[in-house]
């Protein structure tokens, strides 16, 4: 992708915000009356885009049926990592997963759904995706997630990624071009690069199964994950 | 429908997927308290649009003279849309002009979108007709279901029988929020509704009315923006792309004739010519 790609396009993002979130909430409310819960448990890493999904998420079922469950503290997570899996060590996808067991015991006992703020670019590029049921931002790429809430958090390897290829935008204006306007992936992915496009390849690849799997996210789009974009 | 004018109302609704009864009640109080003489609903408007291989459970079988839901009973005229169990076993994707709690007139969607996020053809059966009826007064009408109004030729099929009044009932999932539309709207998409209807009805001289739905499936949001189209092209009215609304307009055989008379469109459409050129083309014949 050459320089000077504007991604996201141009808009007015304070109506986007409001045309975006009302969709979001509209989805979120229908999925926590069809799975007859008492509301959402949010996965909150502490991110501003964690912010913007239980904004939205309070939209659609009212802020006081949103709870935002904080990442364990790291002496919380060395005692749940090493009470279950004694041989595992505290790295970032472990600490994840003691949050994630914390979410799922809340949302028990809440009768909530667990929702997870990941954005699309996430989803699409570091696989496995999170198994959460609910995905607010999940057709929003990095760079939207970070027009609207002011920053944008992925794993090291796709801000690595993103680095490389000279910035979040250049790469979700390439993977934008590839997916929803079909574009060939050798005319626009391999344009940032043969290194970057091999990576590319190599995250949408190994994620094939994951995304077939995915939780529910919000249509937005024209290739919405789980929806009409599995392969 | 008496006379030569016909109020027309169109009710933006959000069925709750699966509950028939439910959703003819609100149906049909929409109907009584808008003082239309008939009333457009969307697509599946008893039944919901996502119910996968319910289709046969909810269905209701016309011709074995399966009844309709009893709240339709007392109700103004309207055209829902209900899943139509054909004698054949097979379900099919129907709208139904419903008068005194009976049948009228019913349509069968032809085109199934079976692509992207739409799985129609899975669980439905093909129509094969486009028929005008005729709904009292002098009118001449014909429905089409969402995906037949992206196929103008049933609107052709439509036009050539004399229709005054076309109407549309769609599920439409609205998409580009992010940019939204240029005309305002909260979805790209409804751009494109909007300009086959304004066409539509300018090019035949007709009044198109399109129910899209509201509400939240599966992921998905519908679109909404409903609205009527005058035979000038002109929108008479229109919804919001969100929530449930009925919208009106007063709809006169006078102004289909005042509309087509600058032209000679409608007067010298020849469909001997495209019966005889289709013939050609299908069988091979220079």
């Amino acid at each position: 992708m050459s320089a000077g790609v504007e991604f996201p396009p141009a808009t007015d993002l304070r109506a986007a915000r409001a045309r975006v979130g009302g969709v979001v909430a509209e989805v979120v409310g229908q999925a926590v009356r069809d799975a007859g819960a008492a509301g959402v448990v949010l996965m909150d890493d502490g991110s501003p885009e964690a912010s913007l999904a239980a904004e939205w998420c309070a939209l659609g079922v009212g802020a006081d049926a949103v709870w935002r469950v904080p990442r364990p503290r790291p002496e919380e997570a060395r005692t749940c990592i090493a009470a279950f899996e004694a041989e595992a060590e505290e790295t970032a996808s472990a600490v994840e997963e003691a949050h994630r067991f914390r979410c799922r015991l809340v949302a028990a006992t809440r009768g909530a759904l667990v929702a997870h703020p990941a954005n699309r670019t996430v989803l699409l590029l570091a696989p496995p995706p999170p198994p959460e049921p609910l995905l607010p931002l999940g057709d929003l790429y990095a760079s939207q997630v970070a027009a609207l809430a002011g920053e944008w958090t992925g794993p090291p390897a796709l801000e690595r990624l993103a680095h490389a290829v000279g910035g979040i935008s250049v790469l979700d204006a390439a993977l934008h071009a590839w997916l929803e306007e079909r574009r060939p992936f050798e005319a626009v992915v391999e344009s940032l690069g043969a290194e970057a496009a091999a990576e590319v390849r190599r995250a949408f690849e190994t994620g094939r199964f994951w995304r077939r799997r995915a939780g529910l996210v919000p249509k937005l789009g024209s290739r919405t994950l789980g929806i009409d974009l599995f392969g | 429908m008496t006379g030569s004018t016909l109020r027309l109302a169109v009710y933006q609704f959000a069925p709750e997927l699966g509950r028939v009864e439910e959703n003819a009640r609100r149906i049909a109080d929409a109907a009584a308290s808008s003082g239309a003489d008939l009333v457009l609903t969307p697509e599946l408007s008893l039944t919901g649009y996502g119910i996968g291989d319910d289709a046969g459970a909810l269905g209701i079988s016309l011709d074995a003279g399966g009844a309709l839901p009893t709240a339709l009973r007392g109700s103004p005229d309207v055209v829902v849309g209900l899943v139509d169990l054909g004698q054949d076993g097979v379900p099919y994707n129907a709208a139904v002009h419903v008068r005194d709690g009976g049948v009228l007139f019913r349509h069968r969607k032809v085109y199934l979108p079976t692509y992207g996020m739409f799985d129609e053809g899975r669980f439905f059966g093909r129509g094969a007709r486009v028929e005008a009826y005729e709904p009292g007064g002098g009118w001449r009408a014909a429905v089409l279901i969402c995906e037949d109004f992206w196929h103008p030729a049933l609107m052709y099929l439509a036009a050539i029988q004399g229709v005054h009044l076309l109407m549309i009932q769609a599920a439409a999932p609205g998409r580009g929020a992010w940019t939204g539309g240029a005309d305002g709207s909260r979805f790209r998409t409804s751009e494109a509704w909007t300009r086959i209807a304004q066409t539509t009805a300018h090019i035949y001289g007709i009044y198109v009315a399109l129910a899209n739905r509201v509400g939240a499936e599966d992921g998905v949001v519908f679109g909404g923006d409903s609205l009527i189209v005058a035979p000038t092209g002109d929108v008479l009215a229109r919804a919001p792309s969100e929530g449930e609304v009925v919208i009106q307009a007063e709809l006169s055989l006078a102004e289909v004739a005042r509309a087509r008379r600058p032209f000679a469109h409608t007067r010298d459409e020849d469909p001997r010519l495209v019966h005889r050129m289709l013939t050609e083309i299908l069988e091979g014949r220079p």
